[in-house]
């Protein structure tokens, strides 16, 4: 069964919303959902910090053995921190994806935007 | 990101398209030798996209079977190559150069025949379920031949891309199908927008060794094992293409409940793959890492 922590905000495409310790600045990555079902991820392409996105647009894509997936921004906003590590242990995103398999942090800039995600319950049934 | 999407599940019949996709099926469905008309690298990746935004766009699902012309080395979408291999060595060998949109490691394209499946991911069940059924679909039309094959069991993890500065067809991955342990079939993937689209090369005859001599380095020295296999080994002689074809098309029909109808590309799907052809064969795509 599939980790949905309940303080996380989700999308279909199966990105989450982590607040971090900043207002108005969130922690991107993918779900523990999502990382089961793609296997071993071998590389993650990210964006640089200062690129903007709007929501649903492409930010980057992640490999696992084969198959390329891209990542879909789960809100508009710039990009202000990478997670550099994942370009010599990707695996972070299999092992701890909630933690040290983050992707990116962005500063959203419409917070109206937050209720257009999913609740963990929401995707909770979203994933069966 | 796309792993999942909505959908219906499978329609009652797939399309497919040989070669360039500019000719049409004939009367009974039957496979003509004619109608493998082979293209260039960056106009096949074209042909495969121009599919998958159709299958985006709500199309059924697509097979598509097809050669290369000249011989082609392929990389992965996020395979360091720069510094790997030499564009001008390839030239001289006449070889040509193209990035998939897709996963895995460099593979080179020639006497070979290459398939591409695209397909809604809810039709397949996500990514790793469609890898195994695709899978099991040339697993079953080969062995319609007679050929010992099967789906290699799984491995260790894999470490990071970057590390693995082999070819495709040194080791196999978990899945993919050998003949006593050797890689008759690399594939890779690409999701996007709740679609799929998997292509792989079956190896013909001749020696995946050669992609070892366009290493930038110099040619490397050959692996102690020998990787891969080709069907002329497993045979004992030459397979007509048109024959591989129509066990595989079997292979896809029995295993996904379906049938194979073969067409042509639409107007539109022609036009897009022209356009898309042009940034395949930029190389800024082509040396982006």
């Amino acid at each position: 069964m599939a980790d949905v922590p309940a303080d996380l905000l989700y999308t279909e495409e199966h990105e989450y919303l982590k607040k971090t310790g900043d207002a108005g600045v969130y922690q991107v990555g993918i779900t523990d959902y999502a990382q089961g079902e793609l296997g071993d991820v071998v590389y993650v392409e990210l964006p640089s910090v200062g690129e903007s996105f709007a929501r649903k647009d492409v930010f980057g894509t992640v490999e696992a053995v084969k198959a390329v997936s891209d990542l879909y921004c789960p809100i508009s906003g710039e990009i202000v921190e990478v997670n550099t590590s994942l370009a010599d242990d990707p695996g972070q995103v299999n092992s701890d994806p909630y933690g040290a398999g983050w992707m990116v942090k962005i500063r959203i800039s419409d917070e109206g935007e937050v209720d257009t995600l999913l609740g963990p319950e929401e995707y909770g049934k979203h994933v069966g | 990101m796309s792993i999942t999407a909505a959908g219906t599940g499978a329609p009652s019949a797939w399309r497919l398209i040989l070669g360039r996709g500019g000719i049409p099926g004939h009367g009974s469905g039957a496979i003509s030798p004619a109608v493998f008309d082979a293209a260039p690298g960056a106009l096949n990746m074209a042909i495969d996209e121009a599919l998958l935004e159709s299958v985006q766009l709500g199309g059924p699902p697509v097979v598509r079977f097809y050669t290369w012309e000249p011989a082609c080395l392929s990389l992965g979408r996020n395979q360091a190559a720069r510094d790997l291999y030499d564009a001008e060595r390839a030239a001289a060998a006449g070889i040509d150069i193209v990035r998939r949109p897709t996963g895995g490691l460099a593979v080179l394209h020639d006497r070979e025949l290459t398939y591409c499946v695209l397909a809604p991911l809810a039709a397949l069940g996500g990514p790793r379920a469609a890898y195994a059924a695709i899978n099991a679909a040339l697993v079953a039309g080969l062995r319609g031949l007679g050929l010992p094959v099967e789906q290699a069991v799984g491995a260790a993890r894999r470490g990071p891309l970057h590390s693995d500065r082999a070819p495709c067809f040194r080791t196999a991955a978990a899945g993919e199908v050998v003949a006593g342990g050797r890689k008759l079939v690399g594939s890779a993937q690409r999701c996007e927008r709740g679609a799929l689209l998997q292509h792989g090369s079956i190896l013909l005859s001749g020696s995946q060794a050669r992609v070892a001599d366009l290493h930038a380095a110099g040619p490397a020295e050959l692996p102690e094992a020998n990787g891969s296999v080709t069907l002329e080994e497993l045979m004992g002689g030459e397979l007509p293409v048109t024959a591989l074809v129509e066990a595989l098309r079997g292979g896809f029909e029995l295993t996904f409940g379906t049938r194979l109808a073969p067409g042509r590309l639409a107007q539109r799907e022609s036009a897009r793959a022209e356009q898309l052809a042009v940034r395949y064969q930029a190389a800024e795509w082509t040396w982006r890492r």
